[in-house]
């Protein structure tokens, strides 16, 4: 068991390290400051105070960055390994598929919640200094349901990336998730508008699609609205880990299966 | 031969060039509405995305909830009547919004993401922004005007949120003007101004008077006085007749009358004037 532990352990660290290595996430940092340092300067008509239209963009970007930095790291974990060939020599160590997967998958976890962790450390920061309040439970819940998200797009894109090519997969998902973040709680309500097979179709994809709307608490966050009851923050919870979960298995009978 | 085809080629684009040079730029087919680069580069989109900020206001005016009720919308064509009683939200508009806005949530079965939506949204329930606050409206109105400055509704409503809501005198006369430098030939705006004038803060009559009076001319410039532009008239009219009153001027309150009835006579406005000289005879 410590044996498993620690060769899962490895490859986490191995994954973390990768992301920091890369300059993408100074890369992000830097289009982040660009975004924003002149939208914190703004004085609309000669009037100060006003600050959530500034909380509201910074947090739409750390949005866009966890979905661009996850769906990243979790369409790389295997392709380079297959493209480089460097998976045989991992396989040859005494590690079985099924960890290989999971250590890599949550070592890509890792590093996106330690990108997630750094964007948002900046943005409470910068609220702080507004005279905003950070640190609250509407912070905190915002935080791991947005950590939910991250976990659950690194599946998605692990998973797409054994059933399509890797551009294939990350051009697919980075429309998909969008349009589920910012449409899919309207699904229904198309549903009703058409008729026939198309509305069954849109009927299925509404109960199948990620609903990653779920964890989007800005709105909450922005406007002072509070956290969210426990039993809901708790459903919330268990459906990101359900859906990554099942993601994750599907991902690990398609590895299982492929011929190397 | 096939040499030539490159000069030809370019000979026809020269003289496309040429002949559409020579098209009045009002007779093109998607002319330029105002100047600027945003201009050229959006067109039309301006007001599209500017109504897009108007909304977005409408949205953090109610914490960040699209409530589908608009409260904002508006407030500058018909705010002397807002004026009257504040914005209390209670008035029939409003009302039916509400109602609207609360009807929609009856639905059948039970949809266990709608619910875990519903629970992690915040929750479609009355609450506004208030007094200072309402400065978080302010950079959406600011986006919707640089969007579109011919957007007089956006103007008008930004100058009623600083003037009503956050009761800043001074922003709200330093919006108006800058609406009004944008939109010279809108009666609304005039109309906007003219209030602004009116507050206690920048209490100038010579200036409020001189902008209402201006939007009575434009109103008596055009062919057909009708919807907003109708409101501006009798608004401006309304002004100027209790300005006259307040300084017993019969002469002008009869002038008003005079413009008054000729586009409406049965028109609220003008029975108002018209008991207003009345009583100043007495």
């Amino acid at each position: 068991m410590n044996g498993r532990i620690r060769r899962i352990g490895a490859l986490v660290k191995l994954s973390l390290l990768e992301l920091w290595r890369r300059n993408d996430m100074f890369a992000l940092l830097v289009l982040a400051l660009v975004l924003l340092v002149p939208l914190s300067m703004a004085r609309p008509f000669g009037a100060t105070g006003a600050t959530r239209y500034f909380d509201e963009a910074a947090l739409l970007l750390v949005w866009g960055y966890s979905l661009f930095i996850s769906l990243g790291v979790g369409g790389r974990l295997f392709t380079s390994e297959f493209a480089n060939r460097t998976v045989y020599p991992l396989l040859a160590k005494p590690v079985s598929r099924g960890e290989l997967l999971l250590g890599k998958y949550l070592g890509a976890v890792a590093a996106a919640w330690s990108a997630l962790a750094f964007f948002y450390a900046l943005w409470a920061v910068s609220s702080a200094l507004r005279g905003g309040e950070c640190l609250s439970v509407c912070f905190f819940q915002a935080f791991v349901l947005h950590a939910l998200f991250a976990a659950l797009a690194v599946a998605a894109a692990l998973c797409g990336s054994f059933l399509f090519t890797p551009s294939a997969s990350t051009t697919l998902l980075a429309i998909l998730f969008p349009a589920m973040f910012f449409f899919g709680r309207r699904l229904p309500e198309y549903a009703e508008n058409v008729s026939g097979a198309l509305r069954w179709l849109v009927d299925a994809f509404y109960w199948v699609a990620p609903h990653v709307e779920f964890f989007d608490m800005r709105q909450r966050l922005v406007h002072g609205w509070g956290g969210v009851e426990p039993g809901v923050f708790l459903a919330v919870v268990g459906y990101g880990v359900a859906y990554s979960a099942v993601l994750l298995l599907f991902t690990g009978i398609l590895f299982n299966r492929k011929r190397l | 031969m096939r040499k030539l085809i490159p000069y030809g080629a370019i000979a026809l684009v020269a003289v496309f060039a040429m002949s559409l040079a020579k098209v009045p730029p009002a007779q093109m087919p998607q002319a330029v509405s105002g100047g600027g680069f945003l201009s050229v580069l959006l067109g039309d989109a301006k007001k599209d995305i500017s109504g897009a900020m108007i909304k977005e206001a409408d949205s953090y005016f109610h914490g960040g909830v699209d409530m589908d009720c608009h409260h904002l919308h508006g407030h500058a064509d018909h705010g002397s009547q807002h004026d009257e009683h504040g914005h209390d939200c209670r008035c029939e508009h409003c009302a039916h919004e509400h109602m609207k806005c609360d009807g929609a949530h009856d639905k059948g079965s039970f949809d266990p993401w709608r619910w875990i939506n519903e629970r992690v949204r915040a929750p479609e329930i009355e609450r506004h922004l208030e007094g200072e606050r309402t400065i978080e409206l302010m950079p959406w109105f600011w986006a919707a005007v640089k969007a579109d400055p011919h957007n007089v509704e956006a103007w008008g409503t930004a100058w009623y949120v600083a003037s009503h809501m956050m009761h800043d005198d001074a922003l709200a006369l330093r919006i108006a003007v800058d609406g009004w430098r944008q939109n010279a030939g809108s009666m609304a705006m005039a109309c906007v101004v003219g209030r602004a004038y009116r507050a206690k803060g920048t209490l100038d009559q010579k200036h409020s008077e001189a902008m209402f009076r201006k939007a009575v001319e434009l109103g008596r410039n055009k062919e057909k006085l009708e919807g907003n532009d109708l409101f501006s008239f009798y608004e401006a009219l309304g002004y100027l007749a209790e300005y006259a009153e307040n300084e017993n001027d019969m002469r002008a309150l009869e002038m008003l009358l005079r413009e008054a009835k000729r586009v409406e006579p049965d028109h609220p406005t003008t029975k108002l004037i018209e008991s207003k000289l009345r009583e100043s005879r007495k």
